[in-house]
């Protein structure tokens, strides 16, 4: 198997980092990441091996199984990356040079992605919503408000995403599978739970002010009565989803209650 | 109307895409697309309405592992354009019914649509495995390079499914229910007003559980505090309640760490 002389150089990985965006490009029930995979590492391969063979031999390794968070997949790229440059370079064992790289994915691809899922879907893309969603609640309603709230929400979520993707690659191609532990020394569960607690604040201020709303124009709320109905039922949602019912289930209920609620009580209280 | 509907769906099929096959940068939420539907139709605010109230609903929703989520963004264009449409029709516009009321209605149409649009990724993700077969096809015979097709291959499958389920949604929908809604009585927009105000309240009971923690209380009653303090006491803009629980979220969590109080 021929090996180029020319190795990975950052503008290589930068390009790859920009080909991580379609990971999830070919998403399938069989292998599932595995097309995005292999089109993320493609211009790596056709580097490290010039001749037909290698490719082909390469890119069957990387075309199996792969599944993990979509933004936290950058760092195992820089470890497969580094350990593909390892094997084309020879000097080892093809074989356990084959089987590292196979282990790395699959050692990697499962904590990466409860993490990634925890921290980005579960706690910062709502604790961005929800600082958005404040913005144009209590600033006056406009729609220059409306694109300011916008903005802060994908500002938000992007500067750790972005950050995680390409910083992520390189660090994974330097460290190799030493990037879980910096990952790890990063306290990324308690830098989550800082923003659930920011989140909290931020919720408890809407919970006391958002009947004041520029925005909402026609009273949703106008009514005395429906503040302490809503207030109520809100409760009521919230303890239905702590003992882990379907919010399903909650939407339904909201709009029973509301059409009872305006049909009774809105001729009584009218 | 028509070609407002066929611009929404093309443009909920690009962002779309942003959902699973591409950046994956929150584009698709939403938030942002209701928002951007909302201004590119001239109405803002019902934009916000239905995309601030649909961003909420869908954070209940966590796409892990081989879970198909429903495709909000079929959700919010459907709620965005059919509820623009509806709201510029003389039979409503004649009784001024409330906004919300209308985005209400349309959030819970729109519901069903966006488990249809799942059900479609699901059939796209079928697809997309004769994709890699043929790909393993090629690598065998000595093609590796055939893996840059696959954006080609497998994209068209992610737009389509949301642009033509949008569209047609819309396209059958609202003329029906232009005809239908004005013959509704009055109390019906009292009802849906206050449907909106409680699927509100469900959107924040779920972001509530999502955070929730030990000592959680704490943090939600210190917010609410101040909160009131400065809207009800002190009378203060909201401008600067948001700046106060902007500063408070970022600076009482950093204090209590500092302090070792987990």
């Amino acid at each position: 198997m021929e090996s180029s002389k020319k190795g990975i150089n950052p503008a290589l990985l930068w390009w790859i980092g920009l080909r991580s965006f379609f990971l999830q490009c070919g998403w399938n029930f069989e292998r599932m990441q595995n097309l995005g995979w292999a089109f993320c590492l493609w211009p790596a391969l056709k580097r490290l091996y010039p001749d037909a063979e290698g490719r082909s031999g390469a890119m069957k390794r990387h075309l199996e199984f792969f599944n993990t968070h979509p933004y936290l997949a950058s760092p195992i790229l820089g470890c497969a990356i580094a350990a593909e440059e390892r094997l084309a370079r020879g000097g080892g064992d093809a074989v356990a040079g084959e089987a590292e790289i196979s282990s790395i994915k699959m050692g990697m691809m499962g904590p990466l992605a409860a993490l990634g899922d925890r921290f980005f879907w579960a706690t910062l893309r709502p604790l961005a919503a929800l600082t958005a969603l404040a913005l144009i609640w209590l600033l006056p309603a406009s729609g220059g408000v409306t694109v300011a709230g916008v903005a802060l929400f994908l500002a938000l979520f992007n500067l750790p995403h972005l950050g995680i993707r390409f910083f992520g690659i390189f660090r994974g191609y330097r460290a190799g599978p030493g990037v879980i532990d910096f990952l790890r020394r990063l306290e990324v569960q308690k830098a989550a739970r800082w923003m659930r607690r920011a989140g909290l604040l931020v919720l408890g201020g809407l919970l006391a002010t958002w009947d004041r709303s520029p925005l909402f124009q026609h009273g949703v709320h106008a009514a005395g009565w429906a503040d302490v109905l809503g207030m109520a039922l809100g409760a009521f949602f919230f303890t239905l989803l702590r003992k882990k019912s379907s919010p399903t289930r909650a939407l339904l209920i909201s709009v029973a209650v509301g059409f009872l609620a305006g049909f009774f009580l809105g001729r009584i209280f009218r | 109307m028509g070609s407002d509907f066929l611009g929404i769906s093309a443009l909920a099929g690009l962002l779309g895409l942003d959902a699973t096959a591409v950046f994956q940068g929150m584009l698709s939420r939403p938030l942002v697309a209701g928002a951007l539907f909302g201004l590119l139709l001239g109405d803002w605010q019902v934009g916000v309405l239905a995309g601030g109230l649909l961003e909420m609903l869908s954070e209940a929703v966590i796409p892990v592992g081989a879970f198909v989520p429903p495709d909000f963004q079929v959700a919010t264009a459907f709620t965005v354009a059919g509820s623009v449409a509806l709201l510029k029709c003389p039979a409503l516009a004649a009784e001024g019914v409330p906004v919300e009321g209308v985005v209400a209605l349309m959030t819970i149409l729109s519901i069903p649509l966006a488990v249809a649009g799942g059900a479609l990724e699901t059939q796209v993700r079928r697809l997309d495995v004769v994709v890699t077969h043929w790909v393993d096809r090629r690598v065998a015979a000595g093609s590796p390079g055939a893996v840059s097709l696959v954006p080609a291959a497998t994209l068209p499958g992610f737009f389509l499914k949301t642009a033509l389920l949008s569209w047609a949604s819309l396209e059958l929908a609202v003329p029906l229910l232009s005809g239908a809604l004005g013959l509704l009585p009055a109390w019906t927009w009292t009802s849906l007003s206050l449907v909106y105000g409680l699927m509100l309240m469900l959107g924040l009971a779920i972001l509530a559980d999502l955070f929730w923690e030990k000592r959680a209380w704490v943090f939600l009653a210190a917010g609410f505090g101040v909160a009131r303090l400065m809207s009800d006491v002190l009378h203060l803009p909201g401008a600067w309640i948001f700046a106060a629980l902007a500063a408070m979220g970022l600076c009482v969590p950093w204090w209590l760490e500092r302090r070792g109080r987990s």
